[in-house]
């Protein structure tokens, strides 16, 4: 991949600043990138590589400079309008949306071109299959591994044959196979004359890859020069302004004589069978192997997280994994998920774990605190604006330290690091090396766990190859070489993989009914499967006192009370769905009939009636503009903003109607009530906007959009969504909906009265949450909803029915919620090990 | 393991809502003495029918003590095999619902206290519809008699303001200064009981009307009540008489004159336990306390339940459709009795109602 001088010029950043809230985060950078190239971008954490890249993808505007793509000047782009021109991006934390299913997640994030004239599922299935992703396309991304959701980022961002792709730290997560898949998808895009830009900290890929080099320090740009001219240790020279003696720590020299500090033997739990680990004082420990082979099962069941056999004993005691847990420090490999509370600040996630040694009497001494955490952040030399600051304000190496610093502070027993250098730069790599070789000639047991094996090499002593969940070699000091381990987990692989893929098909082909079972349960459509059932049940008992239960009336007089419930829930649903919720559906409702019994009388006029409907309507519309509007661009926060229009509507109702007045028309009632034998009209019409809302939300783009953006605001931004959009779009449907709920009211109460239709804010609210959609948004179903809103109607009669005292209509209401969400949740908890 | 834990608690909806439904019993329904046909009032019928009673809102001790009396009428006529009771929480989706499930499960007749008012006339009308004898009573719900439901039993506010205007005009036949509270703004029933006695007071120069016209409004919330009448006390020196169709509520804000060194001045009201114990124990100290009750209405249910009961029975169908609280205290003229205080009862309680103060006691339990 020789640098062609006549490559054309795709992007160019032109004279590129960024402040945030003042200080800088890039400084007058300028860049060029041609077709058919790989330009790597290299730079400590914290460099500006990531802001960079952000404002050459559109996600951030640049503070000053512009840019230009294939000669046509920028201000600034916006995610979407990248995708257009070709630039597509493979964020370092996936823009994956957990809530949503692997091929959702392709077609919200892909243009529709991309689908066309094909079944959606074969075209995913090629998508994934390019870039060796072996998952069901139906599967939930929340349960996918890091490196299957990376692997999922860079098929979206292949995908669309993108004219610019950008590359950011894509290897970080990935094992051996994947990195060399990865390179080869890299030098077909090449070939076809694709730009690259590539963030790594790993100077060999860099070797191995790139045509050209720019290095980024503090926020400048240092130097372009082509990787044929410069060295390695020019390139470290820059990166960290100072020259590095070695990269590495001297290594151990084994003491004659002394005896293992920690001994594992024979221990199995899941994910891992039969591991037996020997380490002397001042050893290092290393665990290779390809990702997903058992390493962080082993790490997490040697800190006493999970349950496993066999003995663990250090310093010649054999623990507990109750007795290990908290004592062993383990620094997770999911950093963002399991390894710091991104809300907390630098000084709280160091000190959690270590606060009771400052204790002070009961409380806890700020003085000790602050004392202990500055000495080992500084040590650890992190790089924070403050030690108030948020750990979210941190870049990626940073954060690690802060890891790193939590796990010192607890003066642990043993340190179990996984892929403690992910994601961070060389000058911080070497740092964390020393600290845990530090560690180790202090006798603490140090495990670490890595898929870079370059790493292990340099600073394990004795390491143990992993795979499939067993050790397959051992490889002591001077044996242990990059190559012998690759070598030893690739062709250990390599048949195991196999066995491993034949039995997945086997266990596809021969489902047992359990398993079918348990992945339903996992699934959307459960909560309505089991409310169906409750309904079912409730029915049966309540028949089996009083036989004119099914009769026609009873029938009847539920399903017309369920559809002003059902329609003003399934608008509740849609806003739920962005994570939003409602609360001035009610009052809305209520207005809406208000409105009504000034138009729609005994006697007045057609036109007058549509007046009427007009008005209701374009009163709806405004109030979900006002909803959304104050939530998006006011910044309240859903509860807030719908709480205002909650009270201001109600006054305004009264303010329309002081005392009820205005009879609905009775022609009009008798139209909205007709029934075919015992099933309301209406009711057709509520099941056909059901079905119609649930395919949309599962087969439309308005769907995926709308759960994106409650599965995670700023991954769906991102991927090109337009957030507010869909939020105004979510609340102004719902308004809608609840139009149609409020043509029920009007005939069931047949007053404009200012004081009714307030109950069906908190009814909604319950019946979507027994439908099972999430409080927190981004899952759910309007099946579920219907059948919650059925289900609450059926116990309101089910009291008159059985003649119940009437607590248990609270009762009853109660339990049911009670058990929906402890079932709901259970069935949600996904399981830690991947 | 997990998956069969998972397993389980879903089953648990299922089996909690089974459990709960089984576990309960008809505990609402009523026994219907047998009555021996002689004593059998004349609007006790010879067809056997069940009766649903319903209220919008079943919350109080006053609905508590007008739900047992509706029962206790209902006892007299053995025609009716079985009670139903139907309270909506204060929600009219549960009141419509509970409406819509009693004529469902074949109720002959339903005997409904529409608390949401007009709100209630389709549920009404519908229950007409299906061949329900229907009667509302005490609140208004619109539509006619015979065609949304068979009859309305109201309450005949206008005489309960003639009847405070008599005591007036005898109490004060030189004129006095009259503040007047009732409940919402514009509600009918204040309206009707302004009319019962401005019928009497006719002499405007002498009978003096304080404050917001045609009443001072309350929504009969105590501390509503408390807020208005403090204000009153601060803004007129001269109060003469309180007349206020929610009696009970006065007790909190009473105590305001006495502050302010006045006499508590007389009042024309409704009954209530509490009132008339704090009468007892204040009189002595008020030279001014005078106070006259009317009945303050549990017993209006016994009259729908009568027209209900005679259409669904076959019985004779009683000829008066609207309850006329009777007098009952007067502190002056001590008829139709004097002023009635029990102390081993509730405050909550209202001893105009047949039902003896004791028995309502028992239904608090």
């Amino acid at each position: 991949m020789a640098t062609n001088e006549s490559n054309s010029v795709v992007l160019e950043l032109r004279g590129i600043s960024k402040n945030y809230s003042g200080v800088p985060a890039l400084t007058d950078v300028s860049l060029q990138i041609k077709s058919g190239e790989v330009h790597a971008l290299l730079g400590e954490n914290g460099a500006g590589k990531s802001t960079l890249m952000n404002i050459a993808s559109g996600t951030t505007p640049p503070s000053v400079g512009d840019l230009l793509v294939s000669g046509q000047r920028y201000d600034a782009l916006t995610p979407a309008l990248a995708s257009q021109l070709g630039i597509a991006i493979v964020h370092q934390h996936p823009a994956v949306l957990k809530d949503l299913t692997v091929l959702e997640n392709l077609q919200v994030a892909l243009p529709n071109s991309i689908f066309k004239g094909a079944k959606a599922e074969e075209v995913g299935a090629k998508l994934l299959d390019r870039v060796g992703l072996k998952i069901s396309l139906l599967q939930r991304v929340e349960d996918l591994t890091i490196a299957q959701k990376h692997l999922l980022e860079i098929a979206k961002a292949l995908a669309t044959s993108p004219k610019i792709l950008i590359l950011d730290e894509p290897t970080a997560a990935l094992g051996q196979d994947s990195v060399e898949l990865l390179f080869k998808l890299v030098a077909k895009e090449i070939a076809n004359g694709t730009a690259v830009i590539y963030i790594t900290h790993r100077l060999a890929e860099v070797r191995q890859l790139a045509d050209v080099v720019t290095v980024l320090r503090d926020g400048k740009k240092m130097q372009t020069a082509k990787i044929a001219e410069i060295t390695d240790a020019d390139l470290l020279a820059q990166i960290i302004g100072r020259e590095l003696s070695s990269a590495f720590p001297a290594k151990h020299k084994m003491v004659a004589g002394s005896t293992p500090n920690l001994v594992v033997t024979n221990i199995s739990g899941e994910g891992f069978t039969d591991v037996s680990i020997e380490a002397y004082p001042g050893q290092i420990i290393g665990i290779a192997g390809v990702v997903g082979n058992g390493q962080s099962q082993l790490l997490r069941a040697l800190a006493g997280q999970t349950a496993s056999t066999g003995t663990i004993s250090i310093n010649g005691s054999v623990l507990s994994a109750k007795e290990l847990h908290g004592a062993a420090a383990l620094m997770p490999a999911d950093r963002q998920r399991e390894g710091v509370m991104m809300r907390m600040s630098v000084r709280e996630n160091a000190a959690l774990a270590a606060l009771k040694n400052f204790k002070l009497g009961g409380l806890l001494s700020r003085k000790k605190e602050l004392a202990a955490v500055n000495e080992t952040l500084g040590s650890l030399s992190v790089k924070a604006p403050s030690i108030e600051a948020p750990v979210s304000s941190l870049s990626g190496g940073n954060q690690q330290k802060v890891v790193m610093a939590r796990a010192l502070l607890s003066n642990p027993m043993m340190i179990l690091a996984d892929e403690p250098t992910q994601g961070v730069d060389v000058g911080a790599r070497s740092e964390l090396y020393e600290i845990l070789r530090t560690a180790s000639a202090n006798g603490i047991p140090v495990v670490v766990a890595s898929s870079d094996a370059k790493e292990l090499e340099g600073l394990c002593d004795t390491v143990y190859v992993m795979s499939r969940g067993q050790v397959v070699q051992t490889l002591h000091d001077g044996e242990n070489r990059e190559e012998a381990m690759i070598k030893a987990a690739v062709t250990a692989t390599t048949k195991i993989i196999r066995v491993e893929r034949e039995n997945r098909q086997r266990a596809l082909e021969n489902e047992t009914i359990i398993d079918k079972g348990r992945r339903f349960l996992k699934g959307d459509y459960a909560p309505a499967v089991m409310l169906g059932l409750v309904m079912v049940v409730l029915a049966a008992y309540i028949l089996g006192k009083n036989a004119k239960y099914l009769s026609d009336f009873n029938i009847g007089s539920i399903l017309i009370l369920v559809c002003a419930l059902g329609f003003i829930a399934i608008g509740q649903t849609t806003v739920m769905m962005t994570g939003g919720i409602d609360l001035s559906v009610g009052p809305l409702a209520g207005l809406m009939v208000v409105i009504a019994s000034f138009f729609i009388n005994d006697g007045s006029p057609v036109l007058s009636g549509l007046l009427g409907l007009a008005t209701m309507i374009v009163v709806g519309v405004v109030v979900g503009v006002v909803n959304s509007s104050l939530i998006r661009f006011v910044k309240f926060t859903a509860i807030a903003a719908t709480l205002t229009t909650y009270i201001a509507i109600g006054g305004f109702s009264f303010i329309l109607r002081s005392a009820p007045e205005g009879y609905i028309n009775q022609d009009i009632s008798k139209l909205v009530n007709t029934k075919f034998g015992p099933i309301p009209a209406m009711f057709i019409v509520l099941i056909l906007a059901t079905v119609g809302m649930e395919y949309l939300l599962r087969k439309s783009r308005w769907g995926w959009q709308l759960r994106a953006v409650g599965s995670n605001e700023e991954s769906a931004r991102r991927i090109g969504v337009p957030v507010t959009g869909t939020i105004i779009g979510a609340y102004v449907v719902s308004s809608l909906f609840v139009f149609l709920g409020a043509i029920m009211l009007m005939v069931q109460i047949g007053v404009g009265d200012a004081s009714q239709g307030v109950g069906y804010t908190l009814t909604s609210i319950t019946a979507v949450v027994l439908g099972g959609t999430s409080l927190m948004g981004g899952r759910g179903t309007y099946v579920g909803t219907m059948f919650g809103a059925i289900l609450l109607i059926q116990v309101m009669n089910a009291t008159v029915f059985l003649d119940l005292n009437q607590t248990w209509q609270y009762l009853l209401q109660a339990a049911l919620i009670l058990v929906a969400a402890v079932v709901y949740s259970l069935l949600r908890s996904r399981k830690n090990a991947q | 393991m997990i998956s069969h834990r998972k397993l389980a608690a879903a089953f648990t909806g299922a089996v909690v809502a089974t459990v709960l439904l089984a576990g309960c019993s008809n505990g609402s329904t009523a026994t219907p003495t047998d009555t021996a046909a002689s004593d059998r009032p004349s609007w006790c019928g010879p067809n056997e029918t069940t009766i649903g009673l319903t209220d919008g809102y079943g919350g109080n001790s006053w609905r508590l003590v007008t739900t047992a009396a509706g029962k206790d009428e209902v006892a007299k006529c053995s025609s009716v095999t079985d009670l139903l009771y139907a309270d909506g929480q204060g929600d009219t989706q549960k009141a419509i619902s509970d409406i819509n499930g009693m004529v469902a499960k074949g109720v002959g007749a339903i005997v409904v206290f529409p608390d949401s008012g007009q709100a209630m006339l389709p549920a009404l009308r519908a229950a007409h519809d299906a061949g329900v004898v229907t009667v509302p009573y005490r609140v208004f719900p619109g539509g006619a008699d015979g065609t949304d439901y068979d009859v309305f039993v109201g309450a005949d506010f206008v005489t309960d303001g003639v009847n405070w205007g008599n005591w007036i005009q005898t109490n004060f036949p030189d004129g006095a200064n009259i503040l007047f509270l009732s409940g919402p703004a514009g509600n009918s029933q204040g309206v009707d009981e302004r009319k019962g006695f401005e019928s009497v007071l006719t002499d405007t120069a002498k009978y003096k009307y304080l404050g917001e016209q045609p009443f001072e409004v309350t929504n009969w919330d105590p501390a509503k009540t408390q807020q208005v009448l403090t204000a009153a006390i601060a803004k007129y020196p001269k109060i003469d008489v309180i007349v206020s169709d929610f009696g009970p509520s006065l007790v909190g804000a009473l105590p305001e004159f006495t502050k302010s060194g006045r006499s508590i001045p007389a009042l024309a009201t409704s009954d209530g336990n509490v009132l008339g114990c704090f009468f007892k124990d204040n009189a002595a100290k008020n030279p001014d306390f005078k106070l006259m009750t009317v009945a303050t209405g549990n017993d209006n249910v016994r009259l729908a339940i009568q027209q209900a009961v005679a259409r669904a029975t076959g019985g004779t169908v009683p000829t008066e459709t609207q309850f006329k609280a009777p007098m009952f205290e007067d502190s002056v003229s001590m008829t139709p009795s004097d002023v009635q205080c029990d102390k081993s009862i509730s405050g909550d309680l209202y001893l105009s109602a047949q039902m003896s103060g004791a028995d309502q006691q028992a239904l608090l339990k």
